[in-house]
């Protein structure tokens, strides 16, 4: 048990967190959310309706499909671009998908690689492929579920103002859907650009994401 | 290498459920 801790600290510590922040977003939505509903002259609902509405679901789904999207194009965007002296990247004379000696496939693939990855062929193939797939996937899901959401709790604003309810085809376009992506999108490009370029000068020592703390700030695809 | 799995898992039923979970509260919002 305590082995398993040890070696699980990072997913265990950050599902954790995730948890108690969505039990947090829950019982401080809801507080908004009963508050709006007083001023309109509606009733306070329960914690169990707030968390089960369209409205949590959509501030939820926005968030998760700009962080996914954000990792998704990282790992696929560090395949093809380099930034020189950052410890996110690799070295220029690896830019692309690499030979099959780096990449451990084909005659090169050990008695401990992955079965798909021994096995050739449109497994290997898939494989290769499968942390960007499943990103993409989670984007893409979490995407649909903001805007099937985002329009259910949209349209709900609009009857308490006398207005007519959108389609789903009509909310994708609509500014609602779009400022809620792009205000999350904003900054999740920012992090990622902000991790790449301040970890070329600055150190955190003992940290993967850095590089050692006496690497020079020259030195690309070190970790330390 | 079992034990990986367990969080591996774990972190894959709770994202895959709770996107259910926010499609079905946007289909079924009253």
């Amino acid at each position: 048990m305590k082995r398993f801790l040890r070696d699980n600290g990072l997913s265990l510590v950050f599902g954790v967190l995730c948890l108690g922040a969505l039990a947090g977003q829950a019982w401080s939505g809801l507080a908004a959310f009963n508050d709006r509903q007083l001023t309109d002259g509606g009733t306070p609902i329960s914690l169990l309706e707030y968390v089960s509405s369209a409205d949590f679901a959509v501030d939820v789904a926005e968030n998760w499909q700009s962080e996914y999207l954000q990792f998704f194009l990282f790992v696929m965007a560090t395949v093809w671009l380099i930034q020189r002296g950052s410890p996110e990247s690799k070295p220029p004379e690896k830019i692309g998908r690499e030979t099959d000696e780096q990449q451990q496939l084909g005659t090169f693939a050990t008695r401990e690689s992955p079965a798909w990855a021994r096995a050739g062929g449109w497994r290997t193939a898939v494989f290769s492929r499968s942390l960007g797939l499943v990103m993409a996937g989670i984007f893409v899901l979490s995407w649909l579920a903001q805007s099937i959401a985002g329009r259910a709790a949209f349209n709900t604003e609009r009857l308490i103002d006398l207005q007519d309810p959108l389609s789903w085809t009509a909310y994708v376009t609509s500014s609602d859907f779009w400022n809620r992506s792009m205000q999350n999108w904003q900054s999740e490009f920012l992090a990622i650009g902000s991790m790449v370029i301040l970890s070329i000068y600055l150190r955190e020592r003992g940290s993967p994401e850095s590089k050692p703390v006496g690497a020079a700030h020259t030195v690309t695809d070190e970790t330390g | 290498m079992l034990r990986g799995r367990t969080m591996f898992a774990l972190y894959l039923v709770f994202i895959i459920a709770a996107l259910g979970l926010m499609i079905m509260a946007g289909v079924l919002h009253r």
